[in-house]
């Protein structure tokens, strides 16, 4: 049965699905904008890691970064694209309508 | 790195949306100063030719900004989303154009309770109203302090109520500041070298 919830599980998006990128989309959806050292610390990621995960999500145009420098300090800000909002907000209204059908799931004979 | 590794996600979107609200250090000079103003004992009225009151706040507003610096060297830069659209330097600009204009009155009409107090005490417990759910001292603090403004209904003086006022405001600070610290410094996980 196709429908099943636990099947369409797997048919979530994971470019905002992975761990990872799900928590530094969580923080920047609740800020304007926040810089590469507030992400390292909140999510506790290596440096690597988070570049990583940030490069995906820009290429992705769920994020939108921007280098620059404070006098001879680089600084790297990011924030969320419209259109990174709209999909979070989408996938936790994905995960939610899962949540409510897995309650109610009964499995079927031969299961 | 599993699942486990990443702090709740409702945690993450708190601490992100409130993160300049929960760097408790920040508020903790100007506490100190203001229990230093009202102590009981009489303080000096100027200190190096220069007035008491002006030297303690402007210590405090300094401390403020410097610990704002630290935040943002050791733990980075958000820019928050303004609340109902204001941003946060309109709100303290309203606070303290209404904390004056309360002071104003206090001095000038003398009402029969202390009205920059509750100007402060109503500040407190609205700014705690969106997140009281983290902010539940803020918010008993608003209320705590707006019951010290009505005393000159039963005969305290006014001097008297400010002092009581100022100490307990210092105090409610300097508490709620360190605590917000610990909480804070424990809200961010541990973070992992590169070669891990």
């Amino acid at each position: 049965m196709s429908n099943q919830p636990f099947e369409r599980l797997a048919g979530l998006d994971r470019l905002v699905h992975e761990p990872a990128r799900l928590a530094i989309l969580t923080a920047l959806s609740a800020v304007k904008s926040a810089d590469f050292l507030f992400l390292q610390r909140l999510t506790g990621l290596s440096k690597g890691n988070l570049s990583g995960h940030l490069s995906k999500l820009e290429e992705g145009g769920l994020v939108a970064i921007a280098k620059g420098f404070e006098g001879k300090i680089p600084k790297t800000t990011i924030s969320m694209t419209s259109d990174g909002r709209s999909q979070l907000e989408h996938h936790w209204n994905d995960l939610e309508r899962l949540r409510k059908e897995a309650t109610k799931w009964k499995p079927e004979k031969g299961d | 790195m599993s699942a486990t590794d990443i702090l709740p996600l409702q945690h993450i979107h708190d601490l992100a949306a409130n993160y300049s609200d929960r760097q408790g250090l920040r508020i903790v000079p100007m506490g100190i100063a203001m229990m230093a103003l009202a102590w009981p004992r009489p303080i000096p009225t100027s200190i190096f030719g220069v007035d008491t009151q002006f030297a303690a706040l402007a210590i405090g507003f300094a401390g403020y900004w410097l610990l704002g610096r630290y935040y943002e060297h050791r733990f980075g830069r958000v820019e928050e989303i303004p609340y109902q659209g204001i941003s946060i330097a309109a709100q303290s600009s309203m606070v303290v154009a209404a904390f004056m204009i309360a002071g104003l009155i206090d001095v000038v009409v003398h009402p029969p309770i202390f009205v920059s107090g509750l100007v402060i005490a109503a500040w407190l417990t609205i700014a705690a109203w969106p997140s009281r759910r983290i902010r539940g001292d803020y918010f008993a603090a608003g209320i705590v302090l707006a019951l010290v403004s009505l005393e000159p209904l039963v005969g305290e003086s006014h001097a008297e109520v400010a002092r009581t006022y100022g100490f307990l405001f210092g105090m409610g600070l300097f508490i709620a500041g360190m605590r917000d610290h610990s909480s804070f410094l424990r809200s961010f996980p541990a973070v992992k070298g590169d070669d891990e």
